[in-house]
């Protein structure tokens, strides 16, 4: 599932959860505005993989992360080298990978690789942050930037109850399965259909549920007074945050002057003209 | 003079769009600090009296409230359900309703957050919360991740901390297993001497109770029909038992007792005192009578129904929640499946039609290899009535509710047609062919699910729970429906947390532990290796420890109080 909080003491685990969205928004900045690998890898790339070790988390667990999409990548990887001449001059060195078809050259599999990397990169970044955060925290940050309360609030109970429906949908299921319920069908229309008997029952017990939880809340003091409510868990920036901070704000300016806005220098070509001087 | 924290005068209820009123005339004062025992059965309006109390009624629930409610001083149909809240703690007798917070620790600062104590007093009360109902070590868990008895405990947590003087618990134990009971009962009691709370518990389970609470409270048909001390409503034990409620067999016992000229001081209300009061009567000791028991096992020349070799089942990645289970079921057998949640029970029995394969060893149904076989497969030889009928039913009328398991099985439309009859006969709702399913009562619901897979006409039908969202009478009903297809010749199973109900009825217990099997064999054996039992938490039948007590005068398996009489020494009776 994508919300496993990974529960941890680490130094990362316990900052404010806004450093942790800033420390996103870090990462996609500098992927976004560096374009060459050795730029990546020094860059973002260390960032991921630096914060994962100090939380303790595997890099074996983002790299399975990862997995699943590999014949996607390399598909995107493909369509990359094939476009890359068409769009650019093609420098020399260059081959054929396929004679008379695809022509590939230094500077596309360092445009490629490029881009490859930035895909991995953000998907690591958003899963990285949801085993380091707990999905509550992030409502909470919303509820700080005036997303309302009693909203914020709604999410937390609704999340809370997920494991319980998991659960009821699984027994729904197995009281039809003994009455000898199953999909006899591939005809999606008859299908969909075929599923009624699990999914009528599964909607009226959430309506139900819904209802429950009203009258649960109201039960246990929620209307006492809404505008006077604690919420225990207030957020707070203290000095590992703000050190965060201004670590990671650094980060973004450099990106942005050696990426996208001032020297330009970390585009693809960089690493194909460092291997072409290193050659001759 | 004390101080009244509840006082009901003349209240009666009718809810929206009902007809009838839920509660009636209802009068009632309860002293500050008094503990008091709310029973009845079903649908006798216990809950609406909660409801009346907590201001849900006419807050949330909406209908014609008439007469006076005063909940420490305050007029609940002018006071907000927050405000009450502070004043009455109320425990839902849905256990999902209890709870609904990510972590134990959020569910306990929920209420006091509502209040906007500041958070150091909000800790205070979370840690204080946690200590009581010792929940310390789990405070950053889910709480539907906790075991029953812990989920209650951190219900019960969370209506601490706020505090309030008057505790509602609505059937604190009736999902419960023995063991979670057990703990919340403990619970109760050590609350009950910690603090000097108004306690109003709704509950079943007199046996336990009783002994404990300052005060009992029958109700029946929206109205209280006994009010007092426990010892003297309990004296009314025929009718408490005439009404569906289990009353412990202590009273039933000295009941029948009194009426053959016996004489108590007082009225016994548990297995120790009528123990020590029958005792005293049999000073002289004669030599043991034995039970004149019918029950020869039939069943051992019957062909074999199920079969399990060596069966072990492990929940990915690594429960392991069956280990090494052998055992042969003959065809005919009623057998009774007990043992504590997470004990492997319905894992057990899942693996009977299929819903589980095993990890390793054999199954096989009338020699039919599960491992092969599909739950629809099955449907026609094995059938499962799970716990909860509202999981099943998706049709607007019953009818068609029932038809749906025969469609699946392929029937042609005049089979269809008579075995829906004819199921719906048998669980006694016939009238109700072509009612909405939700326009009936969840005891009905209950018995419409098993409607459903009677017409299935499997040869071995399972039951889980027949108690759940029942009282006594409801899962009598369900047993006695069991206990004559048993006598048509089906192999019956029975998965429950009552005793009672296990030895009135079936002829065979099968115990497990752990996912192992730790006892199996005729149930009055079963029942009186009281020493086995314990080691899972597990106490037989009231009437079955009364005659442990007694065991040097009187054979030590009696299972109900008929046979008690039986075995009783006549020279007791009329000796004072």
């Amino acid at each position: 599932m994508a919300i496993d909080y990974m529960p941890g003491e680490t130094i990362i685990h316990k900052l404010d959860p806004r450093t942790k969205i800033l420390w996103i928004t870090t990462v996609v900045v500098l992927t976004i505005s560096l374009f060459d690998p050795i730029f990546l890898l020094l860059l973002p790339a260390a960032l991921i993989i630096g914060t994962a070790v100090i939380a303790g988390i595997k890099v074996s667990k983002l790299v399975g992360m990862v997995k699943p999409l590999v014949p996607i990548l390399i598909g995107f990887m493909i369509v990359n080298l094939w476009y890359y001449p068409s769009m650019h001059q093609a420098t020399p060195p260059t081959f054929w990978l396929v004679p008379k078809h695809f022509q590939v050259s230094l500077d596309g599999i360092m445009y490629s690789l490029a881009c490859l990397m930035k895909y991995v990169a953000l998907i690591m970044t958003i899963r990285l942050m949801t085993l380091l955060t707990p999905i509550y925290d992030f409502i909470l940050t919303a509820m700080k930037f005036k997303f309302p309360r009693s909203a914020g609030l709604a999410l937390c109970i609704g999340l809370g109850y997920v494991p319980v429906l998991i659960n009821e949908v699984r027994s729904i299921k197995e009281s039809q399965e003994v009455r000898g319920w199953k999909i006899r069908t591939n005809n999606p229309i008859k299908k969909a259909r075929a599923y009624a008997p699990i999914v009528i029952p599964s909607i009226r017990s959430s309506l139900r549920r819904g209802e429950q939880i009203a009258v649960a809340i109201e039960a246990r003091g929620y209307g006492y007074d809404i505008a006077h409510r604690t919420f225990r868990r207030e957020l707070k920036l203290c000095r590992k945050d703000l050190m965060a901070i201004m670590f990671l704000s650094a980060l973004i300016i450099v990106g942005l002057v050696i990426g996208q806005w001032g020297l330009r220098i970390a585009m693809w070509t960089f690493t194909s003209n460092l291997l072409r001087s290193i050659i001759h | 003079m004390s101080v009244d924290d509840i006082v009901l005068e003349n209240v009666s209820f009718t809810y929206e769009g009902s007809s009838e009123p839920a509660i009636r005339d209802i009068n009632l004062r309860i002293p500050r600090g008094q503990v008091a025992l709310v029973t009845g059965p079903a649908g006798a309006g216990k809950t609406t009296l909660c409801y009346c109390l907590n201001g849900l009624i006419p807050n949330f629930y909406y209908g014609q409230l008439t007469g006076r409610v005063t909940v420490r001083g305050l007029d609940p149909t002018r006071t907000s359900i927050g405000r009450l809240a502070r004043d009455v703690g109320y425990l839902f007798q849905d256990p999902s309703m209890n709870l609904f917070c990510p972590t134990v620790e959020d569910e306990m600062a929920f209420g006091p957050e509502n209040f906007g104590l500041p958070p150091c007093e909000i800790e205070r009360r979370t840690v204080e919360s946690l200590g009581i109902t010792r929940l310390e070590k789990y405070r950053l868990r889910n709480p539907h991740y906790l075991s029953g008895g812990q989920q209650q405990a951190c219900a019960v947590g969370a209506i601490l901390t706020m505090r309030s003087n008057i505790l509602l618990l609505d059937e604190p134990t009736s999902n419960l297993d023995p063991l979670g009971s057990a703990n919340t009962f403990t619970l109760i009691r050590d609350l009950m001497s910690r603090e000097q709370k108004t306690l109003i518990m709704v509950e079943h389970k007199i046996q336990e109770l009783a002994p404990i609470v300052d005060r009992m409270i029958v109700m029946n048909e929206g109205r209280i029909i006994l009010d007092g001390e426990p010892r003297e409503v309990l004296k009314n034990a025929d009718e408490m038992e005439s009404l569906g409620l289990k009353v412990p067999h202590a009273s039933m016992l000295a009941t029948r007792v009194i009426e053959r000229g016996v004489r108590f001081d007082n009225f016994p209300i548990t297995a120790d005192e009528i123990a020590q009061d029958l005792k005293r009567l049999m000073k002289a000791r004669t030599a043991v009578p034995r039970l004149n028991t019918r029950e020869g096992s039939t069943a051992e020349e019957n062909d074999v129904a199920i079969e399990a070799k060596d069966l072990s089942h492990t929940y990915p990645p690594d429960t392991a929640a069956l280990r090494h289970v052998s055992l042969t079921i003959r065809r005919g057998e009623f057998i009774g499946i007990i043992g504590q949640n997470g004990s492997g029970k319905t894992t057990l029995v899942k693996h009977f039609i299929g819903l589980l394969k095993p990890t390793k060893g054999k199954v096989t149904v009338f020699d039919k290899d599960i491992s092969q076989a599909t739950p629809d497969e099955l449907a026609t030889r094995v059938g499962f009535c799970f716990q909860n009928p509202d999981h099943q039913i998706f049709s607007d009328n019953v009818k068609k509710e029932i038809e749906f398991g025969l469609r699946n099985i392929g029937l042609p439309k005049d089979e269809i047609e008579s075995r829906t009859r004819e199921a719906l006969e048998k669980v006694k709702l016939l009238w109700a062919i072509d009612r909405d399913p939700f326009s009936l009562g969840l005891g009905e619901r209950r018995r419409l699910g098993v409607a459903t897979v009677l017409a299935m006409k499997p040869e071995i039908l399972i039951v889980d729970e027949p108690t759940t969202g029942q009282d006594f009478r409801g899962g009598v009903e369900i047993m006695n429906l069991t206990k004559t297809l048993n006598d048509e010749g089906k192999t019956v199973l029975v998965i429950t947390h009552d005793m009672e109900l296990a030895s009135q009825f079936v002829n065979r217990v099968i115990v497990l532990k752990d996912g192992e099997i730790m006892l199996d064999g005729p149930t009055r054996e079963v029942f009186s290796k009281t020493d086995q039992l314990s080691q899972t938490s597990i106490r037989p039948p009231q009437i079955t420890m009364i005659a442990q007590k007694l065991n040097d005068y009187l054979p030590g398996d009696v299972l109900s109080v008929e046979e008690m009489l039986e075995v009783l020494p006549n020279s007791i009776f009329g000796a004072n």
